[in-house]
C-alpha cells in the first residue's frame, strides 16, 4: 500500500504540468497578492478609512481587510490544486496507464486510496504553502506601499484551515470527476463548469436554497470568513455557516465517492465498454 | 501454470469472449492467434482483472489479487504507448519498479536488456513503435516475473528487434517461466512458439502444439513417376485424392513413405518424392475460415465494379 502511495507521488512530481499549474498558482496569488491587494486595495482601503472615520482608525473597521484576502485567494489555490489531483487520475486513462498502475496492486479498491492520499497528500502541502506565500506577498504589497491598516485580526490556524478544507473539497471532487468520467476533456469540463456555469444557473431556480448546491456549499467555508450573517437581502444565495457549508458539500463528496468507488470496482480499466 | 477457465466477456451489442479455456505452461511459449476482433485483447484483460466479465483465471493455482505483488507474478505489455509522453523512460520504470516493491537498481537492468539505456533520460513521447514496444517489454520484465503476457509485442519492431525479441522470450521461457504472446507476424509464431490457442469470434478453435497444428491442416505429397498414368490408377485404387502438379501429382493427405511403397509396388520409377507440409499461416486460415470479423473483400470483387 505504501509503495502505491509513493508511486502515486512519484507520478505527480515526474510530469510537466504539476510544476507548471504551481506556477500558474504562484503567479496569480503572487499578482493577486501583492498587487491586487497589498498595493492597490489596501490604499483604497485606506483611503475609504480616512474619509469616513478621519485617524486613527477605531474599532474593527476594516480588520478584516487582509483576512479576506485570504478567503478570496483560497478560490485560486484550490482550483489549481483541483486541477493537478484531476490530471493525476485521468492522464491514466489517457495514457492507458492505468493497466499498470492496477496489475501492480492485488486490490483495486487499495490503488483508489493510494491516489486519493496522494492527491490529498500534495493538496494538503501545496495549499498551506500557497495561504502563508499569499500572505507574505500581501504583507510585501503592504510594505511597498507604504499604506499602514488598522490593526488586522488574523487567526492564522482558522484561516489556513478553511482554505486547506476549501481545496481538499475541490481536489476531492476533482479525483471524483476523474474517476467517474475517465476522460481528460471531460473531467476538466466539469470541473470548470459545474462550479460555477451550472450551480450559476441552477441558484436562478434555485434562489437561497443554491447554498446547498455543493460547490456554493464549499464556498460558504470560505467566503462568510468573520463576516456576520447577512439579512436575505444582502445575500442573494443564501447563507450558511462555514460549518454547515463544510458539511453539506461532505454528504455530497461522501455519496459521490460511494458511487465511484463501486464504479472503479466495477467497470473495465480501460474504456472500452 | 496459468490455466484461465470459462472466460466470457460480453459487450452491449456483442459477445466477445465466450466460454474460453485453455493453460498456459511454463518453459514454453504460448503463441494466442485469432483474426482481427477475435476477442485477444480482451482475454488478455480479462486474464489480469483489468476487464470485468465471467470465468477465472489462475496463476499456479491462485488468482492474481491472491499475490501480495502481481507486477513479480505476471509482467504485462497490452499497448506499445502505454506511458506518459513527457515522463522519461527510465522515471516511467522506476514509477512501476516503486508500485511493485523492485528495487531501483533493476531499472538500469531493463533498459540496458532492452537496448534503451541510450535513451533513458528521454521522454518517450517521441519514440518510435520499435522502441515503445521496447519500453513496454522493460515494463513488462522489471518485476522478473514468472509470467508475461504480451499483446503484440512484435509489432514495429526492425528485423533485428524480432530476432532479439524471439531469443529473449525463448531464453526467459526456457527457466522455467511461461510467456503468452499475440501476434499476427505468424511467421514469427511458427518460429518462435511452442504451442499455440487459436480463436475466432471469442471461441477456442484450437489449442495445440504448432507442429499438430500444422500436421491438422493437411500435408500432401509430391510425387512424379515414369508413368504418371500408371500412378494415377494406383492412387485411385487405393482411394487418395489428388491434382495434376507441374510435371507430378499432388496427393492430399498423404505422407511420403505410403506414396513411397504404393509406387514401389506397381514397379514405378520414383523421380521426385517430396512431402509438402501447411505453413502456419495456412493451417491458421484454414482453422479461422468464417471465424473473421472484418474480412476483405476479394480483390476480383473489387474489379468487377
Amino acid at each position: 500500500m505504501l509503495s502505491s502511495i509513493k508511486a502515486e507521488f512519484k507520478k505527480l512530481f515526474t510530469i510537466r504540468s504539476t510544476y507548471l499549474f504551481v506556477l500558474l498558482a504562484l503567479i496569480i496569488v503572487g499578482i493577486f497578492g501583492f498587487y491586487g491587494e497589498g498595493f492597490k486595495d489596501s490604499a483604497s482601503l485606506v483611503q475609504t478609512l480616512h474619509q469616513k472615520h478621519g485617524g486613527p482608525f477605531i474599532g474593527f473597521a476594516g480588520s478584516s481587510f487582509v483576512a479576506g484576502t485570504i478567503e478570496q485567494m483560497g478560490h485560486f489555490i484550490a482550483l489549481f490544486g483541483g486541477i493537478i489531483a484531476l490530471l493525476l487520475i485521468t492522464h491514466e486513462y489517457r495514457y492507458n496507464t492505468i493497466t499498470y498502475t492496477l496489475t501492480a496492486s492485488n486490490s483495486r479498491t487499495k490503488s483508489l486510496v493510494a491516489k486519493l492520499s496522494a492527491g490529498f497528500g500534495f493538496v494538503t502541502i501545496y495549499s498551506i504553502l500557497l495561504t502563508f506565500y499569499g500572505l507574505g506577498m500581501i504583507f510585501l504589497g503592504l510594505h511597498f506601499s507604504h499604506n499602514v491598516l488598522p490593526h488586522q485580526h488574523i487567526s492564522y490556524l482558522t484561516y489556513a484551515g478553511k482554505i486547506l478544507y476549501h481545496s481538499e473539497g475541490y481536489a476531492l471532487a476533482a479525483l471524483l470527476f476523474g474517476t467517474l468520467i475517465r476522460n481528460q476533456v471531460g473531467a476538466f469540463a466539469a470541473l470548470l463548469i459545474i462550479p460555477s456555469a451550472v450551480e450559476g444557473l441552477l441558484s436562478l431556480i434555485l434562489r437561497h436554497d443554491s447554498v446547498y448546491l455543493p460547490f456554493t456549499a464549499l464556498a460558504q467555508v470560505i467566503q462568510v470568513g468573520s463576516r456576520t450573517p447577512p439579512t436575505v437581502n444582502e445575500a442573494p444565495t443564501g447563507y450558511l455557516s462555514p460549518a454547515k457549508g463544510a458539511l453539506t458539500f461532505l454528504i455530497y463528496i461522501v455519496i459521490g465517492w460511494i458511487v465511484a468507488w463501486y464504479l472503479f470496482l466495477r467497470r473495465d480499466a480501460t474504456k472500452l465498454d | 501454470m496459468i490455466q484461465a477457465k470459462d472466460l466470457k466477456k460480453e459487450f452491449s451489442d456483442k459477445v466477445a469472449v465466450d466460454s474460453l479455456s485453455f493453460n498456459i505452461e511454463t518453459g514454453k511459449v504460448t503463441g494466442f492467434l485469432g483474426p482481427n476482433g477475435a476477442g485477444k485483447s480482451t482475454t488478455m484483460r480479462l486474464m489480469l482483472g483489468l476487464d470485468n466479465g465471467g470465468g477465472t483465471t489462475t496463476y499456479d493455482d491462485k488468482p492474481l489479487h491472491n499475490y501480495g505483488r502481481p507486477s513479480q507474478v505476471v509482467g504485462i505489455l497490452l499497448e506499445a504507448k502505454a506511458f506518459h509522453p513527457t515522463r522519461t523512460a527510465r522515471r516511467h520504470l522506476s514509477i512501476l519498479a516503486t508500485a511493485g516493491n523492485v528495487p531501483k537498481g533493476r531499472v538500469d537492468e531493463v533498459l540496458d536488456i532492452v537496448g534503451l539505456k541510450d535513451v533513458a533520460n528521454s521522454k518517450p513521447g517521441k519514440f518510435s513503435l520499435g522502441m515503445s514496444q521496447r519500453l513496454g517489454i522493460a515494463a513488462a520484465i522489471l518485476g522478473e516475473p514468472k509470467y508475461l503476457i504480451l499483446d503484440e509485442p512484435a509489432n514495429g519492431l526492425d528485423p533485428e528487434g524480432i530476432v532479439w525479441l524471439r531469443n529473449f522470450l525463448r531464453d526467459y521461457a526456457t527457466r522455467d517461466r511461461g510467456v503468452f504472446i499475440s501476434s499476427h507476424l505468424l511467421s514469427e509464431m511458427n518460429q518462435l512458439a511452442d504451442n499455440v490457442v487459436v480463436i475466432g469470434r471469442g471461441k477456442l478453435i484450437a489449442d495445440d502444439s504448432i507442429d499438430k497444428i500444422i500436421s491438422g491442416a493437411g500435408s500432401a505429397v509430391f510425387v512424379r513417376v515414369s508413368n504418371l498414368a500408371a500412378l494415377q490408377k494406383v492412387l485411385d485404387k487405393a482411394k487418395f485424392s489428388y491434382k495434376p502438379s507441374g510435371k507430378g501429382l499432388l496427393v492430399e493427405s498423404a505422407k511420403s513413405d505410403e506414396i513411397g511403397k504404393l509406387a514401389h509396388a506397381a514397379k514405378l520409377t520414383v523421380l521426385e518424392l517430396a512431402p509438402q507440409t501447411a505453413s502456419l499461416e495456412e493451417a491458421f486460415l484454414e482453422l479461422t475460415e468464417g471465424a473473421e470479423e472484418f474480412a476483405a473483400s476479394a480483390p476480383e470483387a473489387k474489379n468487377a465494379k
